[in-house]
């Protein structure tokens, strides 16, 4: 059996948990609790530990969809998570107040993951606040002097926008790949 | 204004206790995100007011005598009813608060845009451009279709084979995978000349509009307008996609398309529409790619690497597999468009065509020097471990 990963990072509430069960094939676990801190504001439930997803590509190989819990208390746990993993995707939820903060933080928190492996960031809920745009996005990632990364716009709840973003990722990785 | 590039409507929560308050804003914030803020009252078009606090009766007296237009939520224990203002019996039923609220927002909305219509200006706007009001989209082109949730902004997948097909002939010309495993850029057929067409009349609308800040229409002969926003970076779109991709093969003049500066705001111009806004980088890229038809802008240059400054929001605009994986290639080493094609074995057309888009959008670095690119392509092939199961990967994500 081949087994592959793809880990989902980015902070509370900006769809992990949703992007993993659009993907998976299995209903996926979760560890979910109740929120006791003040995630409670946004959130009832947060994840604590991680999600998991599956998706089952043929009869010997699997990739596992790892999402990491957004509360950075928990971050001893992202280590772990990555070992042998494919690639990032990072979810940022443009309607926090500091979207920029959040996408420093986990540029840097997975930075040396993200340069062994590849990257993609998508921005969710635009739909409820459109600034900043992607193109600020992709202002303040050449200014922190990555290279050009994708960033898309994504819904969570939208398979292909989710799809379309893990391609990326894996095109990523190396574009020559064909049918 | 009110509303205007999504701005929030504001609050003014008043004699809540400190309890209380806390748990208004959460409560506010949970159904409203960032439509709705808790502003001081004199900025608020909307006051929600405990009458049961110490200031209570004094509270409601100065709203009533200062802000007697504006509408007004009573919180309070006992059942009573006071004109003009919406009484809520505490304890408060989370619904009835939510529904009286969302009332109050839209009897706002309404106001606002009786307000804006009275205003002189109009009767200005409507004389200069009969059109201005978008029409309903008139269907949806058959080969590729948007929901119209999420602001028509959601792209979907290709509904068929056939419809696909058609779809990378309307975009990436015909397929001529015989023809052109070996591209030949000399060749006059595969330049279009953009100068002329409507992408480049689009291209300069949305840059004027964009420098004044201030709404344009682009309005064709036959009265059918599109209407720029460019705070909001959207556009009022009245053509379907049928009728708008055969203009983008036309050689079009000044007479045929005119560009008329709009007085509107554009928050006037979104509440007074019945079309549903799209993104402005998404038509620009769409009518490039109908356009191109996997053509280069003439004047393109063969041996020059490309690259891309950033990625195209591919999620949010026309694509094909296809695209990501040049996007991904030119993002990471510059390299020229017949070595693109050579490299990623695709079809020249594919390579055209979001070479044209992403030229119009500006996304394209040019490279003079023919460099470096080697080392890394080379590296990227010696990958081959990895390509299988990406490739296997990537099929089950295309089939979703």
């Amino acid at each position: 059996m081949s087994e592959h990963k793809i880990i989902f990072t980015g902070p509370v509430g900006a769809g992990k948990t949703t992007a993993i069960s659009v993907l998976s094939d299995i209903v996926p676990i979760t560890t979910d609790e109740m929120a006791s801190d003040m995630t409670k504001d946004l959130k009832q439930q947060t994840t604590v530990a991680m999600d998991y997803g599956l998706m089952r590509i043929n009869e010997s190989e699997r990739v596992h969809l790892y999402g990491t819990p957004g509360q950075e208390r928990f971050n001893f746990m992202w280590e772990v998570l990555t070992q042998g993993g494919l690639g990032l995707v990072l979810l940022i939820d443009n309607s926090r107040k500091e979207p920029f903060q959040d996408l420093y933080f986990f540029l840097d928190a997975f930075k040396s993951f993200i340069h062994r492996t590849a990257i993609s960031i998508g921005i969710t809920r635009m739909d409820e606040k459109s600034h900043p745009e992607i193109d600020d996005y992709h202002r303040e990632i050449t200014a922190m002097g990555w290279p050009v990364l994708p960033i898309m716009e994504v819904d969570a709840r939208e398979k292909e926008d989710m799809s379309m973003l893990v391609q990326s990722l894996l095109y990523t990785i190396d574009p020559t790949v064909a049918e | 204004m009110l509303f205007a590039n999504h701005e929030p409507m504001g609050i003014a929560l008043l004699g809540l206790n400190g309890k209380d308050q806390p748990m208004m804003e959460m409560f506010l914030k949970r159904y409203w995100s960032t439509q709705c803020i808790v502003v001081p009252d004199h900025l608020a078009k909307l006051c929600i007011l405990d009458l049961d606090g110490i200031e209570g009766n004094r509270l409601l007296e100065k709203q009533q005598s200062e802000y007697n237009d504006r509408p007004l939520i009573v919180l309070s224990v006992h059942d009573m009813s006071i004109d003009g203002v919406r009484v809520l019996r505490k304890p408060l039923r989370t619904e009835l608060l939510k529904q009286t609220i969302d009332v109050c927002r839209s009897e706002i909305l309404q106001d606002c845009i009786r307000i804006e219509k009275s205003k002189p200006e109009a009767e200005r706007i409507i004389r200069v451009s009969p059109t201005t009001k978008p029409a309903k989209q008139q269907g949806l082109a058959s080969e590729w279709q948007y929901q119209s949730s999420g602001e028509n902004k959601r792209r979907l997948s290709v509904p068929s084979a056939a419809s696909q097909a058609r779809f990378i002939e309307s975009t990436c010309g015909k397929s001529n995978r015989k023809e052109n495993d070996q591209p030949v850029i000399g060749k006059k057929s595969v330049f279009y000349n953009h100068e002329s067409n409507f992408q480049v009349i689009l291209k300069n609308a949305i840059e004027i509009s964009r420098s004044n800040r201030k709404p344009a229409h682009l309005v064709f002969q036959d009265g059918k307008s599109i209407t720029i926003l460019p705070n909001a970076n959207q556009c009022l779109n009245a053509i379907s996609d049928s009728k708008l991709k055969p203009r983008c093969l036309l050689k079009l003049n000044t007479d045929q398309v005119k560009v008329v500066s709009s007085d509107y705001s554009e928050s006037q111009l979104l509440l007074s529409c019945d079309t549903n806004p799209q993104s402005l980088d998404a038509l620009l890229w769409k009518v490039s790619l109908w356009s191109s038809r996997g053509r280069l802008p003439i004047g393109t240059v063969e041996d020059v690497n490309i690259g891309i400054r950033q990625w195209p929001n591919l999620t949010r605009m026309m694509a094909i597999p296809e695209f990501i994986r040049i996007a991904a290639l030119w993002s990471k080493n510059p390299i020229s468009l017949a070595k693109t094609v050579e490299f990623l074995r695709i079809e020249t057309g594919y390579v055209y065509a979001f070479f044209s888009a992403c030229h119009a959008m500006g996304l394209i670095q040019f490279h003079s020097s023919y460099q470096q690119h080697s080392n890394q392509t080379d590296q990227l092939s010696t990958g081959v471990v990895k390509t299988g199961f990406l490739r296997r990967i990537l099929r089950r994500l295309q089939s979703m």
